[in-house]
């Protein structure tokens, strides 16, 4: 039985349709993430499992039962927020204690709770403290222990760490994330950020205008995006995207850009496809050579080089399209350099343009 | 061109900006850095005229500036709330600097267009400002920023509201127009990509203090101290404390409490040496994308550690190994995983780390070729 179960769940704010239709089955203990831009309806679905919204259409349920007639209180879930609210007059101590005391928790039993829970946090040292003496990643940390401290079924967080600077950030995903091993709760994160969504669930549903375009393992949703959507929103660097056709000829296809053509992996032979057709490609997945070298397939000019530390990223130019290649911080190369571009062809995605959904292999 | 000496600004008893110091050069394109809070902003606004400095002095081309009010500076300037006016429509708000400078008609629409087709927004030229997205209303305050010639272009966080893939694009668009423009550019980010990509040097700041003004590669190369290191870089540099010891002559790092020991490279001299045993705190610095992991032990996996997490970054996993105490990061190949708690050797060789003595960077390896 399924700890949460989403069944075509809708939200509408007057004539704005938020949610429409989301189902979907999250499993004891899972770490989900609902990744999408602003305005995709991340934070109302959320909003709707703890019961802080009302559900328009649909029905949610916690291990095989409706809950969508309960109280959010009544629910046992919990959430830490992206702006903490903690209450600025109270300690942290007090912040902590305060839900165990609202439920009629008295004495040693609450004083007991909330030793536990800041040690398990780390954050025993700030009992004393006020939040406002609080850094950002250290409110972020009591936000998140005051959501764990009645011990809920599910703990949801809508975007807990997206405002935090660099260095607070990845100590915050590590947390979270030795969060979940260590106490294995059943998690639900809302964020705009695909690094926070990747690094931390175990699967991802990415949703763009109230509906859900995938859900997958973090693997899948980075090999085989299911439409140009998702292709586009995960991955540090973006992907590549050139518009073109494909042609069949002599038991091979081909993917044609204006006069360039690009051999496809024999997967795509059997499959038939639409008239017009995008190609993607990873600049991780493409590289550059020197045009004299006999390396790589494709004639082209360098557009820019940026040089990011860890890597340099390469733009070339070719006739029209300009696509991004990953290449080691030694590669330099000025503008108006010609070189040649090579493909592994085992990573090159195809996608129908009018519906933007991925072309798998036969 | 733009120089600041001893500036510090307070406000009430929060000193925002302390005791700062740099120049920038005519052409430059200078990025000021720093987490939120830093007084990144403030530095900008010093430099517009809009608030005057605490102590310190600010020059334009060994002129000073105090007293002197923004609309003289001829400094164009964008703000992080855009400031369009909202009764003109995106193109007359684009054209409003060039008319104020009695630019030709025709020129000015020529400029405009130009402008618009740069920054991706030419369909929304006839439309208000109240009817475009925060991503759009950005690109037309930084089109109307850029498109006057000024002395230089101050952008305080220009396309921070952008989504990513519109970032980048933005990024590189960016970079054409100043270069066209011979530019003298100030620009404010915390994101350490967007730093590298764009600064011919970068200012970093923390805490209304200079931390290191250097060029890109030797920021992220050379950190000057522990800020910078842990600050740029994804993911931020590893860190792990050790003590020097001097075994046959020859400087070694140990970690307390294990027999884990890691000889100092062979150019580690002795003034580095002198500092190190001055100091305090010494700790080891490491990328992770210079540490590799590997579950056998050999000459180049050399260090025992534990799996303490593995994160997904698409491209790569960033494993997260527990070394007594310490917290070190290496990556690994998606197809490569490993298990929570599993035991790993992990590269660790006097070639990939940096040795901070009490914070301050003291030596650093050779880049990687």
């Amino acid at each position: 039985m399924s700890a949460v179960s989403l069944k075509n769940v809708c939200k509408q704010y007057g004539k704005v349709k938020a949610v429409s239709g989301i189902s979907m089955d999250i499993a004891k203990g899972e770490f989900i993430a609902f990744l999408g831009p602003s305005g995709c309806g991340k934070s109302s679905t959320l909003r709707m499992i703890a019961g802080l919204e009302e559900i328009t259409e649909g029905d949610i349920l916690f291990d095989g039962a409706s809950v969508i007639d309960k109280k959010p209180s009544d629910r046992n879930v919990s959430m830490a927020f992206e702006n903490y609210a903690l209450y600025p007059t109270l300690t942290v101590y007090e912040n902590l204690a305060f839900p165990l005391r609202s439920a009629g928790k008295k004495g040693f039993e609450v004083d007991g709770r909330v030793r536990e829970v800041a040690e398990i946090m780390c954050i025993t040292e700030l009992l004393e403290k006020k939040p406002s003496n609080l850094s950002g990643g250290q409110a972020q940390a009591v936000g998140l222990a005051r959501a764990l401290i009645r011990k809920p079924n599910i703990l949801l967080l809508d975007e807990p760490i997206s405002h935090l600077d660099t260095s607070q950030r990845f100590h915050m995903r590590m947390y979270i994330k030795r969060l979940h091993i260590e106490l294995g709760y059943t998690m639900i994160l809302v964020t705009h950020d695909q690094e926070d969504s990747m690094s931390l669930a175990d699967r991802v549903a990415v949703m763009c205008e109230g509906k859900i375009n995938q859900i997958a393992s973090t693997r899948e949703i980075y090999d085989h995006p299911a439409d140009l959507f998702v292709a586009s929103f995960i991955g540090d660097l973006p992907m590549n995207f050139v518009d073109g056709k494909v042609e069949k000829k002599n038991e091979k296809a081909y993917f044609k850009y204006l006069n360039l053509g690009i051999e496809l992996p024999d997967g795509f032979i059997k499959q038939s496809f639409p008239n017009e057709v995008v190609l993607g490609i990873r600049p991780y997945h493409l590289k550059v050579h020197p045009a004299q070298s006999g390396e790589g397939s494709i004639l082209a000019e360098v557009f820019v080089t940026e040089s990011l530390g860890d890597l340099n990223v390469v733009t070339v130019q070719i006739m029209d399209a300009r696509l991004q290649v990953a290449m080691p911080t030694s590669y330099k190369a000025k503008p108006n350099t010609p070189v040649s571009v090579s493909i592994d062809k085992s990573r090159i995605l195809l996608f129908d343009k009018s519906t933007g959904k991925a072309i798998s292999t036969l | 061109m733009i120089e600041l000496r001893g500036v510090t600004k307070r406000f009430g008893t929060n000193l925002a900006v302390r005791n700062f110091s740099f120049k920038c050069k005519e052409r430059e394109f200078v990025v000021i850095f720093g987490p939120a809070g830093a007084g990144k902003s403030t530095i900008l606004s010093m430099i517009a005229g809009i608030t005057e400095p605490t102590y310190g002095e600010l020059y334009y081309d060994d002129e000073p500036l105090k007293g002197v009010p923004p609309e003289k500076r001829n400094f164009s300037m964008v703000f992080e709330n855009y400031a369009l006016y909202p009764h003109l429509t995106n193109y007359e708000n684009l054209a409003f600097p060039l008319r104020a400078h009695k630019v030709p008609k025709d020129e000015i629409k020529e400029r405009v267009y130009k402008m618009a087709r740069l920054l991706h927004i030419e369909e929304v030229l006839d439309r208000k400002p109240g009817f475009l997205s925060g991503g759009q209303r950005q690109r037309i305050a930084l089109g109307r920023s850029l498109i006057r010639d000024a002395y230089i272009y101050l952008l305080d966080e220009p396309i921070a509201h952008l989504d990513a893939r519109l970032r980048i694009q933005m990024r590189a668009e960016l970079k054409n127009i100043c270069e066209d423009k011979k530019a003298t550019v100030l620009y404010v980010t915390h994101d350490y990509r967007e730093a590298m990509a764009l600064a011919d040097r970068v200012i970093v700041v923390n805490k209304g203090r200079l931390m290191q003004d250097a060029p890109p590669e030797d920021v992220y190369n050379k950190p000057a101290n522990e800020f910078v290191a842990s600050f740029i870089g994804n993911p931020p540099m590893s860190f792990i404390e050790v003590k020097l010891e001097v075994r046959d002559g020859k400087p070694e790092f140990y970690l307390e409490k294990s027999e884990i020991s890691i000889p100092a490279s062979n150019d580690f001299n002795s003034e580095m040496m002198k500092e190190a045993s001055e100091a305090k705190i010494i700790k080891l610095g490491l990328r992770a994308n210079r540490t590799s992991l590997s579950r056998v032990q050999d000459e180049k996996h050399n260090i025992k550690a534990d799996v303490y997490l593995v994160e997904s970054q698409g491209h790569r996993n960033l494993i997260t190994v527990k070394l007594n105490e310490n917290i070190v990061q290496a990556i690994s190949s998606p197809e490569q995983t490993y298990e929570v708690g599993e035991q790993v050797f992990v590269n660790i060789h006097s070639n990939i780390l940096h040795v901070f003595a009490d914070e301050r960077a003291i030596y650093h390896p050779d880049i990687q070729a």
